[in-house]
C-alpha cells in the first residue's frame, strides 16, 4: 500500500510540475508579445515624427544622391525665402507641439534636441542654413565641390531690370544660376560662370522695378559665391519678394564614405534615441 | 509494543509528507490560475485594432489624404473608411494642434462600440502642424 501511495504521489507531482512549466512558458510568450507590441508602437511614433516633418516644414525635397564619376546631391526644392517667413519659428512651433501636446496625448516622453533650420551634407560637411530671406551654405571643404546649379523661382510681377553678371574665373568652381518667374514660368536670367571660392566675387543678381520707376516698388534676387567671411560660401538672397529654390544640384568629388544629409537633430522617445536624417546614399 | 509504535510513527511521517505535498500542489495550482488570469489585460483583439489604426493613419498621411482633409476634401478619407473590413468601424478626426477639431469623418452605417482603440498621427500642411485621431472598434 505504501509503495502504491508513494507512486501516486510522485505521478501527481510530475503532472503538477508539467502544468507549472506550461504556465511559465505561457507567461514568457505573453511578455514577448507585449514587448514586441511596445517596440512596434514606439517605431510608429518615431516614423510619425522623423519621416517627413523636417522636409515638410522647410519645403525640402531631395530627388536623389547619385554617385558616378562624381557625387551629385540633387534637390527639387530647397526652401522658400521671404522676409515674412520665420523658418526657426515654424520649427519651434512643431517642436513645442510634439513635446507638449503629442507626447501627452500618446502618454510617452519625447525630447527633441537641435531641431533648427540647418542640415549638413556629410562627409563634405557643407552646412545649409535656411534663414529669413536667404539660404547660406558654408563649405569648409570647398576644394571637393565641382559645380553648383541653382534655380530660384520668384513670386514677382514687376518688370525685370538690368541683370548683374559676375566676371568669370576660368578653371574654378562652376556656378549655374537661373531666375524664373513663377506666374509665367519664364526664365528671366540664366548665367553660368566659373568662380574662385577664395575671392569676393560679384553676385548674380536680377532686380525688379515698376515702370515708370517708383522707389518703393523695387525687389531683387541674388546668388553669390566666394569668400564672404569664409572661403567657399554660397548665399542665395531675396529682397522684398518671395523666392523658392526649385533646383539645387551640387556636385562633389567622390568620397569613400557614404553621403548623408543629416539635420543634426536628435529625437528621443522614452529611452530610444534616433537622428533625423533627410536622405542617404 | 515498540513495533506498533514505530509503525504508527512511520504512518504519521507519510501523512505529514502527503499533507505538505498537497499544500505545495494547491499553491502550484493557485499560482497557475492566477498567472493565466492576470494576463487577461493583454487583449489580442485590441492589439489587432491598434495595428489597423496605426497602419491606417500612416497610409493616409503618406498619401497626402490628411493634407487634403485640411483643405476640405474628405473624399479619400471617406473612401478609405468605407473600405475597412465589414466588422470594423472607424472614425477619423483632424485637429489643428490643440485648437480644436477641423474635420471629422466616420464609416457610414457603423457605430463605434465602447471597446474602442484610439491612435493619433501628427502631420504638417503648409508649415502648420495638425494631428489626426482615429478611433476603431469592432462593430
Amino acid at each position: 500500500m505504501d509503495k502504491r501511495g508513494f507512486l501516486f504521489t510522485i505521478i501527481s507531482l510530475i503532472m503538477l510540475i508539467s502544468i507549472l512549466a506550461f504556465v511559465i512558458a505561457y507567461q514568457n510568450r505573453i511578455k514577448e508579445l507585449q514587448d514586441a507590441d511596445t517596440v512596434n508602437i514606439l517605431r510608429y511614433y518615431e516614423d510619425d515624427i522623423v519621416s517627413n516633418s523636417y522636409s515638410d516644414l522647410m519645403d525640402i525635397n531631395v530627388v536623389n544622391i547619385s554617385k558616378k564619376t562624381n557625387t551629385l546631391v540633387n534637390f527639387s526644392s530647397l526652401g522658400k525665402y521671404a522676409l515674412d517667413r520665420d523658418n526657426q519659428g515654424i520649427m519651434n512651433n512643431y517642436r513645442n507641439f510634439i513635446i507638449d501636446n503629442y507626447s501627452r496625448l500618446n502618454n510617452i516622453n519625447i525630447s527633441m534636441d537641435n531641431f533648427v533650420p540647418e542640415f549638413y551634407v556629410k562627409p563634405y560637411n557643407s552646412k545649409f542654413s535656411l534663414g529669413t530671406g536667404s539660404l547660406t551654405v558654408l563649405n569648409p571643404n570647398y576644394t571637393q565641390i565641382q559645380r553648383i546649379n541653382i534655380d530660384v523661382t520668384v513670386n514677382e510681377t514687376l518688370d525685370a531690370g538690368t541683370a548683374v553678371i559676375p566676371s568669370a574665373d576660368p578653371g574654378k568652381i562652376t556656378i549655374n544660376v537661373r531666375f524664373i518667374r513663377r506666374s509665367s514660368k519664364e526664365i528671366l536670367y540664366s548665367q553660368e560662370k566659373d568662380q574662385d571660392p577664395t575671392e569676393v566675387n560679384p553676385e548674380f543678381k536680377l532686380p525688379f522695378r515698376s515702370d515708370p520707376p517708383n522707389p518703393t516698388e523695387v525687389s531683387s534676387v541674388s546668388v553669390k559665391f566666394g569668400n564672404y567671411g569664409t572661403d567657399g560660401m554660397l548665399m542665395i538672397s531675396t529682397s522684398s519678394l518671395e523666392g523658392e529654390i526649385t533646383r539645387f544640384e551640387i556636385y562633389y568629388d567622390n568620397s569613400d564614405s557614404r553621403t548623408i544629409i543629416d539635420t543634426g537633430a536628435n529625437l528621443k522617445i522614452n529611452d530610444k534615441s534616433s537622428d533625423i536624417i533627410l536622405a542617404q546614399q | 509494543m515498540e513495533k506498533i509504535g514505530l509503525r504508527k510513527n512511520r504512518k504519521g511521517l507519510i501523512f505529514t509528507i502527503d499533507a505538505i505535498l498537497a499544500i505545495l500542489a494547491t499553491i502550484m495550482i493557485l499560482i497557475s490560475v492566477y498567472s493565466i488570469f492576470s494576463n487577461s489585460h493583454f487583449n489580442s483583439e485590441n492589439n489587432d485594432l491598434n495595428k489597423i489604426a496605426l497602419d491606417s493613419l500612416t497610409v493616409l498621411e503618406k498619401n497626402d489624404y490628411l493634407d487634403q482633409s485640411v483643405s476640405g476634401n474628405l473624399t479619400m478619407i471617406n473612401n478609405f473608411l468605407a473600405a475597412l473590413p465589414s466588422n470594423i468601424c472607424g472614425n477619423i478626426s483632424v485637429y489643428y494642434q490643440d485648437k480644436g477639431i477641423i474635420t471629422s469623418s466616420k464609416k457610414p452605417g457603423c457605430l463605434i462600440s465602447d471597446n474602442v482603440v484610439v491612435t493619433r498621427r501628427a502631420f504638417v500642411f503648409e508649415h502648420k502642424t495638425y494631428f489626426a485621431k482615429m478611433e476603431v472598434s469592432y462593430g
